[in-house]
């Protein structure tokens, strides 16, 4: 068996050791960093998933060997509860990859000082938009704070910024940090209000082109289409224009901060939504306007039934929307509380299949396995690739989030699971003859393909795929292969990227 | 379940599944070695092919499309300017009408200009202002001109989803290239692919058809809708397995060169012809981007033009067959300034010119409201634009897509008639 510092001795070595501070150490760090995995390795049985396995694939990007059994000693509501009380999760280990990407504690200012970027768009434009999008994958896969994860995610795609319309990716590495990231298992007001004063979101949605004389009334549209009430939550024309005229002004300076500009401001009487805004108030109409979106009862409907859409099934079930909306009325839009609802709904563990999108799927694989990353380029290229890298989906109503927008698209998520087993993703390394040992499987071709699928699926295979999987892997003959040659162990590998390419692991 | 209980696929039964899948390859007789043939759901009903080539920096529309009748083009262009065609000019134009003529590095495209097989929109472009090659691309290839907010998908792109369905082929939309145009963004099935090759099963490739098999058998149980587009995937694996580029023989004794151009859009003719379900191909070609150097017959540009023309030439004589059910449009981020520069190069202009390949072009070589080239009459020194690209694309998916509504397309714009594509 291979020897692994624990947490606590890898915790130690970076404590003591200023080597490692210096750079050209990532991969010391990356293998010092990797989780743990157990020396016995749970292997759930049955014809169907382990409810607990159904709860990670939904609330985390992904079961890792070992942590479904965490959670069965834990409890799922305490681990439910740790998660939503995400500051008090140790995520060192995480923090200590992250330190490769400089760009993401820049402030804007700094940032744009990297705009030396030639006609063609290369250059440094380049290193922002990436490392915030390898910053992204790698907190997918590694952080502790899964849920956490998720919902940042879930809020990156409701208030979607396109990294690459004109300066935006400037302002989006602030955003992510400043508005997402504090807010998103906060209160949804805060981070309505966040993302308003958010230079990425005014520049993105050209609130920052919004003056009295030349109204521009997209992100009007929008905050109220796409952030709060929803295309049917009760708006007219009429109320766009308005909203339009209370955020005139709402902008940024030259230093890509929020600026308000009271010579742009629109000063006259507004009426939104029924809500009378006096003449003269200035910056505060934009104010009073999110204040009027957020007690809006269209807005707890529609990101309810979103987040129900995103934990649940792509045909979100009404009686779920019902009680989420019910906890949000009740506790003045606490995300916490929603998400406790969802979580321990009782009919959550029947909830239907959901369509991993390719982010899902490469975060998943990944953990699966228990693979190292080195937070590389490559795979955000793939993810480009495959129509999935993170902050660049091109309009403002965010990544699809139904099977239907994803499910044409098969051959890349074949190969990546295929590319993985092969090692062939560059800067990612797996060893399954670890996890075949944890497994008590590493003799044995038979053992470890069900063993795999069982720690993979959390459930038996089913007659049909072990029946074709052991096909492939005898070459229809029969013949075992055998684990003490090359031969052998390498047509497992196959066999188990065949298994990890199977429809089963398509599916949260 | 106990190890020695797992169930084995007969013999028999293993065979099945194998030939299942190469049942197309049985067909092979049929058709030469190259060109297998599959027929998905959704073929016969979507309209013409796209193919959509892009010159890259900025092509000199006044030196491919000459305006020889015009007494300022001389004037701007004493060292660069093409001849008339009756003058004594060594490198003189090819006349297309009484007023324009064809550059002749471009020849083998001429015949198809003069019989109504191709035409060109003189003075197009995007309206707005930007002379960068990246903002003026980004914003074509976006198919916005820039006022419209949050609108970083590409054209095709949403043309794609517009017009999407089940059982579209996973080869619907192709960019020849390393990474996806922008162009094709928002639809996320596109594929960019350096070579049919690309479109393979990864992993151990001497068991490819063994890994086929047992993917296959498992997706069968796999629920809707991934059985249905893994089942069109393994497919389209068989049939691009089948198609061997190197041993592809073009009809009609058309000849591609090897630039990217030549390999893409022999390639592309290879999967129309195999009936793949291709509906949109990007290729680009370029560098454009003549500042120096640019010459007549002996430049930059004149490689360029060669190479261009003689692979058009050569897609239209492979395709002869097939033409009635593609459409080629050519297009580059805008033309260059009329005026050459002290390098004997010219530099980034406005107006450039767009060139439709289709047998329902509109039998005029050239269609142009053409603005002059007085000084009066120049955009900062640079050829008007007086078609909106806008309004080529909107005419070109009106009348050979069947995508009907164009405002997802081209968002904010209302499309004017240019009478350059007919319906079939």
């Amino acid at each position: 068996m291979k020897t692994q510092l624990s947490r606590r001795a890898f915790l130690t070595t970076l404590a003591g050791g200023t080597l490692l501070a210096a750079t050209g150490c990532s991969n010391v760090i990356d293998r010092l960093a990797q989780p743990d995995l157990p020396k016995e390795l749970w292997l759930p049985s049955g014809a169907n998933r382990h409810p607990i396995a159904h709860l990670l694939n939904r609330a985390t990007y992904g079961p890792r060997p070992g942590q479904m059994e965490k959670v069965q000693q834990l409890g799922r509501e305490k681990w439910i509860e740790q998660q939503l009380d995400y500051k008090d999760i140790d995520d060192d280990a995480l923090d200590w990859r992250l330190r490769r990407y400089d760009t993401l504690k820049w402030q804007a200012q700094d940032l744009m000082s990297l705009s030396g970027s030639d006609d063609f768009g290369g250059g440094d434009k380049d290193l922002v938009a990436y490392e915030l999008a390898q910053m992204t994958l790698v907190r997918a896969v590694f952080s502790e704070r899964q849920l956490y994860e998720v919902m940042v995610g879930f809020w990156t795609d409701h208030f979607s910024i396109y990294q690459f319309k004109n300066d935006v990716l400037y302002f989006k590495t602030v955003d992510d940090r400043e508005v997402i990231r504090p807010h998103a298992l906060g209160k949804f007001r805060d981070l309505l209000k966040a993302s308003a004063h958010s230079p990425a979101m005014l520049h993105y949605l050209d609130n920052t082109e919004n003056e009295k004389s030349h109204p521009n009334e997209n992100y009007a549209r929008e905050i109220m289409e796409l952030h709060t009430l929803g295309v049917h939550g009760g708006y007219t024309e009429q109320d766009i224009q308005e909203v339009a005229r209370c955020l005139t002004g709402w902008g940024k300076n030259d230093d890509g901060e929020f600026e308000y500009h009271s010579s742009w401001h629109d000063d006259g009487e507004k009426i939104v939504l029924g809500h009378v805004i006096p003449a003269g108030g200035g910056k505060e109409d934009g104010d009073k306007v999110l204040e009027i979106l957020v007690n809006h009862p269209s807005t707890p409907k529609f990101i309810c039934t979103k987040l129900v859409r995103r934990f649940i099934a792509d045909d979100p079930p009404q009686n779920i929307i019902d009680a989420c909306v019910s906890i949000w009325q009740s506790t003045d839009g606490d995300i916490r509380a929603v998400l406790r609802a969802l979580l321990t709904h009782p009919d959550f563990d029947s909830a239907p299949p959901k369509l991993k999108r390719p982010f899902e799927l490469m975060a998943s694989l990944l953990r699966a396995t228990n693979a190292n990353y080195d937070g590389n380029r490559n795979l955000i290229d793939l993810l480009d690739r495959m129509g999935h890298r993170p902050f660049a989906w091109a309009t403002p109503d965010g990544y699809p989030d139904k099977a239907v927008g994803w499910a044409n698209n098969m051959l890349p998520r074949i190969n990546l699971a295929l590319d993985l087993m092969n090692e062939e993703l560059s800067g990612v390394k797996i060893d399954i003859w670890d996890i075949a040992e944890r497994m008590d499987a590493e003799r044995n071709a038979e053992k470890l393909l069900h063993h795999f699928g069982r720690l993979v699926l959390a459930r038996d295979l089913t007659i049909n795929e072990s029946a074709a999987l052991w096909n492939f892997a005898t070459g229809g003959s029969g013949k075992k292969p055998n684990l003490n040659d090359d031969k052998g162990r390498d047509q497992m590998l196959q066999t188990l990227g065949l298994l990890l390419a199977s429809p089963a692991f398509q599916w949260r | 379940m106990s190890e020695n209980r797992i169930p084995l696929l007969s013999r028999r039964q293993w065979l099945q599944a194998a030939t299942a899948l190469s049942a197309i390859g049985a067909t092979r007789v049929l058709w030469p070695a190259w060109l297998p043939r599959l027929a998905f759901a959704n073929e016969g009903v979507k309209g013409d092919t796209l193919v959509c080539i892009f010159l890259r920096g900025g092509a000199d529309a006044l030196n491919m499309i000459v305006p020889f009748g015009d007494d300022n083009y001389y004037k701007a262009r004493p060292l660069l300017a093409i001849g008339q065609p009756d003058s004594s000019d060594g490198v003189k134009a090819l006349a297309l009408d009484d007023f324009f003529g064809l550059n002749p590095d471009m020849q083998p495209i001429h015949e198809l200009l003069i019989n109504g097989h191709m035409t060109v929109i003189h003075a197009a472009g995007t309206p707005n202002v930007s002379r960068s090659h990246f903002e003026a691309m980004d914003l074509m290839e976006r198919g916005t001109n820039g006022a419209e907010a949050g609108i970083g998908s590409g054209w095709l792109g949403r043309h794609l989803m517009a017009t999407s369905a089940e059982g579209d082929s996973p080869l619907r939309a192709i960019g020849w290239s390393d990474k996806l145009p922008t162009s094709l963004r928002g639809y996320v099935s596109a594929n960019a692919l350096r070579s049919i090759a690309d479109f393979h099963l990864h992993g151990d490739t001497r068991q490819t058809d063994q890994m086929a098999a047992t993917l296959s058998a498992m997706y069968q149980e796999g629920g809707a809708p991934l059985n249905l587009s893994a089942d069109a995937t393994f497919q389209a694996l068989e049939l691009v397995k089948q198609i061997d580029v190197d041993k592809y023989r073009p009809a009609n004794g058309a000849r591609y060169d090897d630039s990217d151009l030549g390999r893409g859009l022999k390639q592309t003719a290879a999967l129309i012809k195999a009936g793949a379900g291709l509906e949109v191909a990007c290729v680009d070609h370029g560098n454009y981007d003549t500042h120096v150097a640019q010459g007549r017959s002996d430049g930059l540009l004149s490689g360029l033009l060669t190479s261009l023309s003689q692979n058009l030439r050569a897609f239209h004589d492979d395709l002869l067959d097939y033409m009635g059910k593609i459409t080629v449009v050519v297009m580059s981020e805008f033309g260059r300034r009329v005026q050459e520069n002290g390098g004997g190069g010219t530099d980034h202009g406005h107006g450039g010119a767009m060139y439709i390949m289709s047998p329902y072009v509109a039998k005029t070589p050239v269609i142009a409201q053409w603005p002059g080239l007085n000084s009066d009459f120049l955009d900062n020194g640079d050829l008007q634009i007086t078609t909106d690209y806008r309004d080529v694309l909107s005419e070109l998916l009106t009348n050979r897509t069947p995508n009907t509504d164009l405002s997802i397309v081209f968002p904010g714009h209302t499309a004017k008639s240019v009478g350059a594509i007919l319906k079939g």
